[in-house]
């Protein structure tokens, strides 16, 4: 038997879930938060200090983001899945698809973690010029959502083995899926914005 | 209440796999769009459109299919798109506000000025004569500096000239990692000139800006450059940094005695 991924009823005057309802608006005010702080980069990336006599973007690869945002593109096709199987009550489908989730976010955050190191080893931290501070802190704010999404995930996954799989859960799974999906929605905008146009732009 | 249903339009997973080829296919090609230039220069003005295109479409699919958006109910697109059709406002507006273009920015190295350039040429505003030194440059008659650090100020808060004598102030760049300029102008407009500068993002000094006597241009830190020209008459001037930010603190008085 199918279990549907909604708690079982629970009056609300809108008829729709308000664990949902309240994500929703969360990400909606996420959209607000990413929102400013990718215009400020934008703002400020022309304005900043030459490094070694170059444009900041120049220090920018995108071949080997093109790679990382693949992986986080297909971390959310994985997390769908997940939310399918747990749509279908299939318990242990959905525990891989909810660890390949975390999996690849977790790939996702080594190649922030390298570009980053490669980054400061040229000599541009957050401190250095205008590039820098807002490089670092749109991109170090993304990636702490990432890590949340992560430690989420994996905790859903230690959580599945406690009992059946109740329409509660597969709410959980799906609320979960919402969070995941727009931390990977954030990261196609900041790598069109900052990485593609960005670049570009030279 | 009923809670909505995902009964009608359910996506399966064979759709969810379609999208997943249709996000992949589309990273792959801003990719390849992005190596284009290289080969057709005369594409660059549709390339940043179609950049924007393509990950509003990823956008939309992960949002509609992924995110259930398509199938859920109305009001959940409505506080998601409210917010995110608000952020979208607000960040053009920054842009429009702060005129976001992204150009190239030269910095000219001149550790050492022994070439006659149009540095060497001072324009003397009220007469409007250009008089150009000699290749040896003439040995300055006033040094200053930028604070050894990143702090935007200089390292004297006062010059002094006597009107009509020829001056040659040799300007060093003594910060960390910020670029600056001398900027001479006239009294009370420097935030005027630091503002009329914004045009400009090679040296951050407005063409034709009636308000500048004189002017080093900007420099990176270990470099020096020096400008000579003729005192104004007597009174008060000031002299200012004109990188963005910096004519707040970078700024000093230029005393000219009859």
């Amino acid at each position: 038997m199918a279990v549907n991924t909604h708690e079982p009823e629970h009056h609300t005057s809108t008829g729709l879930n308000h664990r949902k309802l309240l994500m929703w608006t969360f990400l909606g005010s996420e959209c607000l938060f990413f929102g400013t702080l990718i215009a400020n980069h934008m703002i400020n990336r022309n304005k900043a200090a030459f490094i070694h006599d170059l444009p900041p973007s120049c220090i920018l690869d995108i071949p080997i983001t093109s790679v990382s945002t693949f992986v986080l593109l297909m971390s959310s096709v994985a997390m769908v899945l997940g939310v399918a199987a747990a749509e279908r009550a299939d318990i242990k489908q959905m525990r891989l698809w909810i660890l390949a989730t975390a999996i690849l976010g977790i790939i996702f955050l080594l190649f922030q973690v390298y570009e980053f190191k490669v980054f400061v080893d040229e000599g541009l931290t957050i401190g250095t010029n205008l590039f820098g501070s807002t490089f670092f802190t749109l991109t170090g704010f993304h990636g702490a959502h990432v890590t949340v999404g992560v430690v989420w995930l994996i905790s859903l996954f230690g959580y599945s083995f406690k009992g059946d799989l109740t329409p509660q859960e597969g709410l959980s799974v799906d609320i979960a899926a919402l969070y995941w999906h727009f931390v990977d929605v954030v990261w196609i905008v900041i790598f069109t914005a900052v990485y593609l146009i960005g670049v570009f732009g030279k | 209440m009923q809670s909505s249903a995902h009964a009608s339009g359910h996506p399966t997973p064979a759709t969810y796999a379609k999208i997943a080829s249709i996000l992949a296919i589309i990273t792959a090609i801003e990719f390849g769009i992005f190596y284009v230039p290289d080969y057709a220069p005369g594409l660059k003005s549709v390339i940043v459109p179609a950049f924007v295109l393509l990950s509003a479409v990823k956008f939309a699919l992960v949002g509609m299919f992924y995110m259930h958006l398509k199938f859920d109910s109305r009001l959940f697109s409505g506080f998601f798109v409210g917010g995110l059709l608000l952020a979208t406002t607000v960040i053009m507006a920054l842009m429009a506000l702060f005129a976001i273009v992204s150009g190239e920015r030269i910095v000219v190295a001149v550790p050492d000025d022994t070439t006659v350039d149009a540095q060497d040429t001072t324009t003397d505003t009220t007469t409007g004569t250009d008089t150009t030194t000699d290749a040896a440059m003439a040995a300055p008659t006033h040094e200053i500096a930028s604070a050894s650090s990143d702090e935007f100020v200089f390292t004297a808060d006062t010059l002094t000239a006597a009107a009509g004598a020829e001056v040659t102030v040799r300007f060093t760049n003594n910060a960390v990692t910020q670029q600056h300029n001398w900027v001479l102008v006239q009294d009370g407009t420097k935030d005027d000139v630091a503002t009329a500068g914004l045009v400009d993002p090679v040296n951050w000094i407005g063409p034709d800006d009636p308000n500048v006597i004189a002017s080093v241009n900007l420099i990176s830190p270990g470099e020096s450059s020096q400008v000579t020209f003729t005192a104004p008459e007597a009174g008060t001037y000031q002299f200012v940094c004109t990188f963005p930010g910096h004519n707040a603190t970078m700024h000093g008085t230029f005393e000219v005695t009859p």
